[in-house]
């Protein structure tokens, strides 16, 4: 699993990155094992490093929560027969590379029984990986060059990208992208990053008015029900 | 004590947007509009995430240049994806052309 190997060296760095934020031990790994984020606790000990107030902090972790919320509902339509019970645990062991892995194995096919122990020893996989990480980070100290210097940040990038190519299939889903995309750079001065909230809004509204559209001058198009993801 | 109502809240914050959606909205027939809603949700989310990111990568301003190895990689991650819909290898091929652009730059 290449996400495994990328863990590493991000959950390090976290640990690192929460003693020199001014956060105790107990603290820096109370909050990697309370988000299972590793975005969500980088800007969180950016933020608490800059004395942000809590109020911002904790709207800037739901802003970027909404990504979650995208995954989720996402998978939405294999989680139908997994036990309520069950879904507390998935919902919380949903991170970006299980997410990506998972859908993988969904689209294609290859993963019909058992999916929920599938996701379950994936998402353990890695949140002991990234807690023992942290910990190993904690331990080196401030030795570990900073994460922005290393250009660890782009490969979640590339995967939102990659998403978004295969996603791409249709005029209606590129004009949810172009407009969320003009949107989120026009929208660049607002305070806790709301131009993404924002943009996120206007995206959706414009893919599904552009739907509307079509389907009013065309009903059988409504028929076709796309994978945009 | 604060810090541990922080990390509670920070906990709940990103839990609950994972958690309620597979609670509540599976195995239900939603109206046609949030449906539709639901359904260009994700491409307008990634595209908010992924267009400062590749643009303005060090928050000063946009870089619409060769020199700005996010763009670059960021350019050839969606072309590779275009093509080959494959998702592991268009993020692969992504990844090795930001770090080589980098490398280049300098």
């Amino acid at each position: 699993m290449p996400f495994l190997a990328s863990a590493i060296p991000m959950g390090i760095a976290g640990g690192v990155l929460g003693l020199s934020s001014g956060l105790s031990e107990f603290a820096t790994l109370g909050l990697a094992m309370a988000v299972n984020s590793g975005t969500a606790q980088f800007v969180g000990f950016a933020l608490i490093a800059d004395g942000a107030s809590w109020p911002a902090i904790i709207l800037t972790t739901l802003i970027l929560g909404l990504r979650m919320l995208l995954y989720s509902t996402i998978l939405i339509p294999y989680v139908k027969e997994v036990p309520q019970r069950w879904r507390v645990v998935l919902g919380f062991g949903l991170i970006d590379e299980v997410f990506f892995v998972a859908i993988d194995r969904l689209r294609n096919g290859r993963l019909t029984h058992h999916k929920h122990l599938f996701f379950l020893g994936a998402s353990g996989l890695l949140y002991v990986t990234w807690m023992t990480c942290t910990v190993i980070g904690m331990s080196l100290g401030s030795a570990v060059p900073d994460v922005e210097k290393l250009g660890l940040d782009f490969p979640v990038t590339a995967m939102f990208i990659a998403m978004l190519a295969i996603g791409l299939t249709n005029w209606r889903v590129a004009a949810a992208i172009g407009s969320a995309g003009v949107t989120v750079m026009l929208a660049h001065g607002l305070p806790y990053n709301l131009g993404v909230v924002l943009a996120a809004i206007v995206g959706a509204a414009v893919g599904a008015g552009c739907e509307l559209a079509t389907r009013k001058n065309a009903p059988k198009a409504s028929k076709e029900k796309e994978n945009v993801a | 004590m604060s810090m541990l109502l922080l990390i509670i809240g920070m906990g709940l914050c990103s839990f609950l947007p994972r958690y309620l959606p597979l609670a509540v909205l599976a195995g239900r027939e939603m109206p046609a509009v949030v449906e539709m809603l639901l359904k260009y949700t994700p491409p307008a989310v990634l595209a908010a995430l992924v267009f400062p990111a590749v643009l303005t990568p060090s928050g000063k301003g946009i870089e619409l240049t060769l020199a700005n190895p996010y763009l670059i990689g960021g350019a050839i991650t969606f072309a590779a994806g275009m093509i080959s819909k494959r998702f592991l290898l268009s993020t692969s091929i992504g990844i090795a052309a930001f770090y080589v652009s980098r490398w280049l730059i300098g």
